[in-house]
């Protein structure tokens, strides 16, 4: 710095020349294994400059220059005007960014540094990201890179947001951080990903961009490869590894598979805590029961010890004496606690221990967890130990029939791993098969300091599923079959900045490699780190792929069915059909809940049959039979049902009919996260519990809907939905469990459009008349009816149109003009004719007004939509209450077509 | 988990309390007595550990769960609060009663007015009417419906008066004072009506279904007396009247137009007769105000179990839910709002047992909760070992009331949460509470009461444990023990101001800002899980014995809100121990296969002080249902054992008698056992996962037990336990069939005329039918042979007489014998089948 004081310009512009790039190399950042970073010439051999720069002037320079390229003797800056002079980019583009060097000093482009992931290994800090700013901004977080011959593509992808799905069960990450490669040929396509989940992004420090440095961090690999075995057939495998890993050890040390233990976790353990809790505990009885207990320790040598031989024995807390055995039963525990420390006394060095593991003789309903000191909520003061889940007992057994011994041989999350296999037959004489098997495996490793090898321990557990269908007209025959062990995880633990780790903290501890996107819109439902999520799910699928839910489509934070004019077009869920296949009274496809997208739910096994047979080309009829039962407890699904389809279309009209009715014994619950619209406040994500109101009863749903014309203008529409339920079970149990014996939803809309051309013009008459009734299964829950009659008139005036008539395309409309004038009012009256509803309080009447002006223009290759209005809405209630809602609105959208 | 920092020792006791037990000692919360260790004062029961505000300790010593009371008069309990207020210059400490009266009262007879007696009174002072008031304070926020104020009857009533209310917020500004309303005034005088009721209505907008007003604080103040003239008497009543009671006199002058003009006795007596006109006598006014009640919606739940809570811990510790669970309108907070996602930033509450509640109520001095919604569990777990919650329905308060309330029908609430929301989607909306209020009726329905450590003087054998309760209909008492040797100390370095510091800190701490050091005793590693309950009196100690220390728990259920169990006394009848120290130890003890007979080896080692009583013989037990088979008793040292030099017993010396369950073993008078171990060698098959062998010690006279202890008999094992563990992998829960005739005759000559089918079942418990049926080879059942025995683990012997269920003999042929135990995990293994031939 005080050499500038000192030197003239011309001079400082020769240092630079001279000096700026050594020290560009001798910076330590810049010499990494991302290669060099220098400002030379692609053909020197030595540092270069340009003697021309070198001159007797005494000017100081007033422009942006790049001397040892090019040359630009005017010094100062001139008047633009980019009237005469096309706007161009500050500097020119082979001036941008600086020369960057392969690991072999091999000059590559010059350009920007947009992404570097290095790990640098015996030294802290050492796994590195780093993604520049022309990473985030002008290639907005996406590199993608081509190669292909030989009938062999590849695609190199790095990116924020890659949209990755390998198998239903192995990994869906709609918005994957990381690298992917995938490549294909005839026969064969595959795609690998690599990532670092633990802060895959840069820091951001005041602001501030920096590298990502780590000593402690979670790597994740993973591969899926799809073989086309036979025509119409295809197998494939996936592997997905995440492990943690820390840049102290060296190079080699450990195993990329099983991971190592990070800094925090490699320490002796102090304390061993291990829990037997009742699995089943509201029942209240036949919780677990321990017969028998030991801690074995085994040296880096290979000795073992057993607890009871040297008197190294527990405290023991909770449970109570039951015969020779310890029993927890409801809300009891056993909680079984060795202090390590105490060893010393016993002439046990506990930095010499390579393996601890507890015997448990147990029989019964247990769930038991194991914790230590090492294994906490990530305090760094006062830290609590966080119990995990070792093992749950299968079903809900009270007779001592599964007496076993397990062994909880304790050791820290280090990995986590999915082996897959799946595949794909498709009509093979009309026979189609497809599923998948995947084992899930957690490597856990026992820590201990002084030692390289550390003993690992692997929990496994097992799911698959299986569908396949054979058609033969008119028959058809489906099953599927499917078994998701209550262990099965595809999640990894994320260490925090300290290399800490918050066992308690589902939230911001776990990256899942199966994400929760039920509304199926990109944007994960759950919290998790590193990437953004949307706790707002509106219940139902986006069936025409755009990302935004069917009846949201203006992506607001009202359904369509609530908003004035586009509630004539969209429909409340409940009219709409669908299988209730888990009966919780939503239909499957409206389901929201916060698990990973699994196909079947975990810690369950089921099969379901059915026979179907077309009557005619319009009616259907299947019978099945569905079975489904909890794997860790006494829950069953039991349903024999029904469904018939007939589809009659004609000339003038189009008529469809849905029945399903089932017999149905159901007590596993299955609850929800699901949008609700309450009167009087804003509509929120709400924990919906599953009543189970399927427990014993019969079930039967019908849709109805019909479409017809009066010539071509007027357009009649008729949607009819009616669920019920009825309760086998006594007055009594009813009671008991606040049901009522008959409930269900019974809807009816009525709708007419009428669309007259008045010159250039045109008039839209619209009606809409909604009925519905709703009686939900819970005494707890209101029941009411309700009519509301809506009636809508549009009128659309075009501006500066140059043509006199207009113009009508067959299916497509009418023709929109460039500018237009819109005039909407919608007015709507509501009768709460019984009961009440959790939306619906009182009678109402609402008129909303628009009037907006819209222009349509071309610019950029884009078309921009450019509206301006104002929209008046007010809703007065039967007590005199008055809504008043007024927006004036000017928006303008850009789209491509 | 013990942390490092911690001084963790274990301490044997024994030495210490190593005293004979000839006196009588009184303890915190028992008093050992010669051959007893007694519960039975209130003092004693106080010093049980129980959920706060969860029992009643009666006078008599009966113990039973707080009723919570539906109406209540919060002036009779305002004594019991106690609140303590820190900081700056009104850091201070009250309690609940008169807080304030005139300068001219004091404090004794003020107190009259809330002790609950009609006939005792606060008079004021008439002459100083700016004085003559007085203040009572609840002690805490309650919600009052109605205020009562009585008059004593030997007094007068107050001429007239006004009952003003607080509810503990105080005004702003620097004079902190107390915003009083008015709750009601008699402005009319009143010389006869001696009980008034002011109904109190909510001051402020509420919505339907709230009653009350929150009151911490009653005024009093005496508006207006008629002083020394309350009522004209005659002269000679004046003159009889004590002079206390004597009220004025007044003179009159008469006009010649007959007017009556006050003077004063001078004048009086200087005027002449004529103008004398009469004299009028009074009585002085006795205004005697003897009760103020406050009637209440009832006792607060959640501030009767959280005000203990606020002496512990930090202070800051928690704040929220401090200051919007202490009762105190005049605290609050701002609660932040639930967040969904990471489920954090409610308000939880532990109310410490289950309590019948019916109302939650939210109070707040301004800007409440706009929307809110409380969940309630009685502390049940999920599998997952969360709270079972039952969820409330999501509540706004657009019209933002300052008490809002949820009403339900009576449930056992342990755990309540209140999350704010905010359904008005407006982030502005700030949320302030005040008060969380529970109340319902009934007795709190699961109370633990939990003793502290009972120190026995030396090692003691408990031989009993008796209590005394009532356990009406509905209601239930569970009596358990613990028993152990040894103790974790754990001490907690206070520091001047009673706060927990670090050790390092209190080291380096100067003198004076030192506190105590207290010492925490918890059980230590050898203690002895809970017993299974005790189900009647009397009955045996169930918990290992002899011990230096016992733990006894009693928990009281109800399952009806307006029933409670109530215990009275418990009793440990205690013995010294026959011998200071008996340890055994079995082998082998893992992996044994069940349902064969193997040999097991178990090691005995006593250890005798002087003065020890000794034993006469020794039983040997088996939880198993099979035989014990002695093989051989030896007694000599580890080495004598291991190179066969021992001395045998039995066959020999040695009685040993066959028990149900066992065998028992009388020993030799001239037997001397010190410094030796006793080897018993015996067979017998096991048939549950695990099996204990329990070995007594049976005084000479057959009257006392001693039950030895699991531990180091000798170097030559080192099991350390006498529980045996089946070998557990692979085995089928039902062992092969065995036939003693597979080809039988039942024509009845004695001869074979029936078969015998041995059933071995393993592991399982609880009521189990064992299905057992025979076919022909057609598949028809001829016979049902089913039966449902008590323990199915052990052998089971069913007979066929070759006849069917219609008692008819079977035609000669081939039979099919199937045996099937159904089982909760659908094991398998589960099913046999075997083939019997009936001939003749």
């Amino acid at each position: 710095m005080r050499l500038n004081h000192f030197l003239s310009a011309p001079c400082r512009a020769l240092a630079a020349c001279l000096f700026v790039p050594a020290l560009a190399l001798a910076q330590p950042g810049y010499t990494g294994l991302g290669g060099g970073r220098a400002q030379l010439a692609e053909t020197a051999i030595t540092p270069r400059f340009e003697l021309d720069a070198v001159r007797p002037e005494m000017h100081k320079w007033y422009v942006p220059r790049h001397l040892p390229v090019t040359f630009d003797p005017t010094w100062y800056r001139t008047q633009s005007n980019y009237a005469v002079d096309s706007y161009r980019y500050y500097v020119s583009a082979e001036l941008e960014g600086l020369l960057w060097y392969d690991q072999l000093g091999h000059p590559m482009e010059r350009g920007w540094l947009l992404y570097e992931w290095q790990q640098e290994q015996e030294h802290p800090r050492g796994s590195s990201i780093w993604k520049g700013n022309q990473y985030n901004g002008l290639f907005r977080s996406l590199v993608v890179a081509s190669e292909g011959g030989g009938g062999l593509e590849m695609r190199l992808m790095l990116g924020d947001q890659l949209e990755t799905v390998f198998t239903p069960l192995t990994f869906v990450k709609p918005r994957f951080n990381g690298l992917r490669l995938d490549a294909a040929n005839d026969y064969v396509k595959g795609s690998l990903i690599l990532a670092r989940p633990s802060k895959p992004d840069e820091d951001n420090v005041m602001g501030t961009l920096s590298p990502s440095d780590r000593t402690d961090y979670v790597n994740l690999f993973g591969g899926h490869a799809e073989w086309t075995v036979a025509p119409r057939a295809s197998l494939g495998a996936t592997y997905v590894n995440a492990h943690f890993g820390n840049t102290r050890e060296t190079f080699g040390s450990g195993s990329p598979f099983s991971g190592s233990l990070m800094t925090i976790q490699n320490q002796s353990l102090e304390s061993l805590w291990v829990r037997l809790r009742d699995d089943s505990p509201e029942d209240g009885v036949g919780g677990a029961l321990l017969f028998d207990y030991d801690i074995v320790l085994v040296d880096t040598a290979g000795t073992e010890l057993r607890g009871r031989e040297i008197g190294f024995l527990p405290t023991i807390e909770g449970g109570s004496v039951r015969g020779s055995a310890l029993a927890a039963d409801g809300s009891e525990s056993i909680v079984l606690a060795w202090n390590l420390d105490d060893l010393d006394a016993d002439g046990v060095e506990t930095e010499d221990l390579r393996r601890v593991h507890v015997e448990l003789s147990v029989a019964n309903d247990y769930h038991i967890e194991a914790t230590s000191d090492l294994q906490t909520d990530g305090e760094r003061r006062r830290a609590a130990p966080v119990f995990l889940t070792v093992r749950r007992a299968a079903g809900n057994v009270r007779d001592n029939s599964n007496a076993t011994v397990v062994t909880v041989d304790y050791g820290l999350p280090t990995a986590t791993e999915v082996i897959g296999l799946d595949w794909n037959i498709i009509d093979w004489g009309g026979f189609s098969f497809q599923g998948e098997v995947v084992t899930s495996r957690r490597h856990r490793q026992y820590p201990n300091p002084g030692i390289n090898s550390h003993h690992r321990a692997i929990e496994r557990d097992l799911a698959a599923y299986g569908q396949a269908r054979y058609e033969r007209h008119p028959w058809e025959l489906y099953a599927e079959v499917f078994s998701i062990e209550d262990g099965y995880d595809t999640g990894v633990w994320l260490t925090g900045d300290f290399g800490n780790i918050h066992y308690d903290d589902f939230t911001q501890s776990r990256f899942e490699f199966v994400e929760d996107d039920d509304d199926f819109n990109g944007v994960p439902e759950w919290d998790r780190p590193q990437h953004r999520s949307n706790d707002t799910a509106w219940p139902g699928l986006d069936e025409n792929a755009d990302f935004l839910h069917d009846h949201n489509q203006n992506d607001n934070l009202i359904p369509d069915y609530e908003e004035p004019f586009l509630r004539f077009r969209s429909d409340r869920p409940e009219f709409l059909p669908g299988m209730d296949m888990n009966y919780n009274g939503t239909v499957d496809r409206f389901e929201n809940d916060i698990l990973p997208d699994y196909p079947y739910r975990t810690d369950q096994h089921g099969v379901n049959v059915y026979g179907r047979t077309f009557v005619g080309p319009d009616l259907s009829l299947t019978v099945g039979r569905q079975r489904i039962g909890q794997i860790s407890s006494d829950g069953h699904t039991d349903a024999d049902y029904v469904v018939a389809r007939w589809d009659l279309s004609h000339p003038a009209f189009r008529l469809r009919l849905f029945e399903h009715a089932a017999l149905v014994r159901d007590d596993i619950a299955d609850p929800l996260r699901m949008w609700i619209q309450p009167f009087g406040s804003a509509g929120r994500m709400r924990d919906v519990e599953d009543p189970l109101a399927g427990d014993d009863a019969w079930l039967h749903s019908a849709y109805i809907d019909m479409e017809h014309h009066l010539g071509n203008a007027i357009r009649f529409e008729h949607r009819g939905r009616w669920q019920s339920m009825r309760q086998r079970d006594g007055d009594q149990a009813l009671l008991e469990r606040e049901l009522r014996r008959n409930s269900g939803f019974r809807g009816w809309i009525d709708r007419v459009e009428w669309r007259v051309p008045v010159g250039l013009s045109v008039l839209e008459t619209r009606w809409k008349s909604e009925w519905r009734e709703h009686r939900p299964p819970s005494r707890r829950l209101p029941a009411g009816t309700t009519l509301e009659q809506m009636a809508f008139l549009i009128w659309t005036q075009p501006l500066l149109a140059e043509s006199a008539s207009v113009a009508y395309f067959p299916r497509y409309g009418r023709q929109v003009f460039s500018t237009e004038l819109q005039l909407g009012l919608e007015l709507s009256r509501l009768w709460l004719l019984d009961g009440q509803l959790e939306d619906v309080e009182q009678d109402y009447r609402s008129w909303t007004t628009v009037a907006q002006l819209s222009n349509r223009s071309a610019y950029l290759g884009y078309q921009l939509v450019t509206r301006i209005g104002l929209q008046i809405s007010r809703k007065r209630f039967d007590d005199e209450r008055t809504q008043r809602v007024s927006a004036f609105f000017l928006t303008v959208h850009a789209g491509l077509r | 988990m013990r942390r490092a920092g911690l001084l963790i020792w274990f301490l044997s006791v024994g030495g210490a309390l190593a005293q004979p037990q000839s006196t009588i000692r009184e303890e915190t919360g028992y008093r050992i007595e010669p051959g007893l260790a007694v519960v039975e004062d209130p003092a004693h029961w106080r010093g049980w550990e129980a959920g706060s505000g969860t029992r009643i300790v009666e006078a008599d010593g009966t113990v039973r769960p707080r009723f919570i009371r539906a109406d209540i008069d919060a002036v009779a309990n305002a004594g019991e609060f106690v609140n303590i207020t820190v900081g700056g210059a009104g850091a201070d400490t009250t309690t609940g009663g008169v807080s304030a009266y005139g300068t001219k009262a004091d404090s004794l007879t003020t107190a009259f007015v809330v002790d609950g007696d009609l006939d005792t009174w606060w008079e004021p002072d008439t002459e100083f009417l700016d004085d003559a008031w007085v203040e009572i304070d609840l002690g805490r926020t309650v919600v009052a419906r109605r205020i009562r104020v009585r008059f004593a009857a030997t007094g007068d009533p107050f001429l007239m008066f006004r009952v003003l209310v607080a509810d503990g917020t105080q005004s702003f500004g620097r004079q902190r004072s107390r915003r009083f309303q008015r709750a009601g005034q008699v402005a009319a005088p009143n010389k006869d009506q001696r009980e008034f009721v002011f109904d109190l209505t909510p001051r402020r907008p509420v919505p339907d279904g709230i009653e009350g007003e929150p009151v911490q604080f009653v005024r009093i103040d005496l508006l207006d007396t008629d002083g020394p003239r309350a009522e004209q008497v005659s002269e000679l009543e004046y003159s009889r009247m004590p002079p206390e009671d004597r009220g004025a006199v007044d003179y009159f002058r008469v006009t010649v137009i007959g007017r009556e003009i006050p003077v004063l006795l001078e004048s009086y007596l200087q005027l002449p007769p004529a103008q004398q006109g009469p004299v009028r006598f009074y009585r002085r006014e006795h205004p005697r105000l003897a009760e103020v009640e406050v009637e209440a919606l009832g006792d607060n739940i959640i501030a009767l179990t959280q005000r203990a809570l606020q002496e512990s811990g930090n202070f800051f510790d928690d704040l929220v839910r401090r200051f919007v669970t202490d009762g105190l309108m005049r605290t609050g907070m701002t609660v932040r709002e639930y967040d969904p996602f990471r489920d954090r930033d409610q308000l939880l509450i532990d109310l410490g047992a289950r309590f019948w509640i019916d109302r939650i109520r939210l109070l707040a001095d301004r800007t409440p909760l706009t929307s809110y919604q409380i969940r309630l569990s009685d502390g049940s777990l999920s599998a997952e070992g969360d709270f079972v919650w039952s969820t409330l329905d999501e509540r706004i308060n657009p019209e933002r009331y300052l008490e809002v309330q949820e009403t339900f029908p009576p449930r056992p609430v342990r755990l309540v949460e209140l999350r704010r929301l905010n359904l008005l989607n407006d982030a502005r909306l700030s949320g302030k509470l005040s008060e969380i209020q529970a109340y319902g009726e009934g007795f709190v329905s699961d109370v633990t009461l939990t003793s502290p450590l009972i120190k026995f003087d030396s090692r003691q054998m408990v031989t009993t444990v008796h209590w005394e309760g009532e356990v009406p209909a509905g209601t239930s008492l569970e009596i358990r023990t613990r028993s152990g040797d040894e103790l974790i100390q754990i001490p907690h370095f206070l520091n001047s101001a009673g706060r927990e510091i670090s050790e390092a800190l209190w080291e380096r701490s100067r003198p004076e800002n030192r506190g105590p050091i207290r010492v925490e005793e918890l059980p230590g590693p050898d203690w002895s899980p809970w017993s299974a309950p005790y189900l009647e009196t009397g009955r045996p100690y169930r918990s290992p014995s002899p011990r230096r220390m016992a733990l006894v728990q009693a928990r009281l259920r109800t399952f009806q809100p307006l029933r409670a169990a109530a215990i009275r006394r418990v009793t440990l009848a205690l013995a010294p121990p026959l011998v200071d120290m008996a340890v055994a130890e079995v082998t082998p003890t893992r992996r044994i296969d069940p349902g064969r007979e193997r040999d097991f080896t178990l090691y005995l080692r006593v250890e005798r002080q002087p003065g020890d009583p000794g034993f006469g013989s020794v039983r040997l037990r088996s939880s198993s249902a099979a035989a014990i088979d002695v093989t051989g008793v030896r007694l000599g040292s580890d080495n004598e054992l291991r190179f066969d030099q021992a001395e045998t017993l039995w066959p020999g010396a040695l009685e040993v008698n066959r028990l149900d369950d066992g065998d028992a073993f009388d020993l030799p008078a001239d037997v001397d056992l010190s410094g030796r171990v006793m080897e018993f060698r015996f067979r017998t098959s096991v048939f549950l996962p695990s099996t204990t062998f329990s070995l007594e010690l049976v005084s000479a006279d057959g009257e006392r037990l001693q039950q030895v202890d699991v531990g180091d008999a000798t170097t030559l094992v080192s099991s350390n336990q006498l529980v045996v563990v089946s070998k557990l992998e692979g085995l089928p829960l039902l062992g092969p069939l065995e036939i003693d005739s597979p080809v039988f005759t039942p024509n009845g000559d004695g001869i074979r005329d029936e078969t015998e089918v041995l059933i071995t079942v393993f592991q399982l418990q609880g009521q189990r039918a064992v299905h057992m049926r025979i076919h022909d080879l057609s598949g028809r059942q001829v016979r049902e042979l089913s039966f449902t025995p008590p323990s199915p683990s052990g052998q089971h012997r069913v007979v066929w007489d070759g006849r069917d269920d219609s008692n008819r003999l079977v035609v000669p042929g081939i039979y099919v014998l199937r045996v099937d135990i159904p089982t909760d995990a659908g094991a398998s293994g589960t099913s046999a089948v075997r083939t019997l031939s009936v001939v003749y």
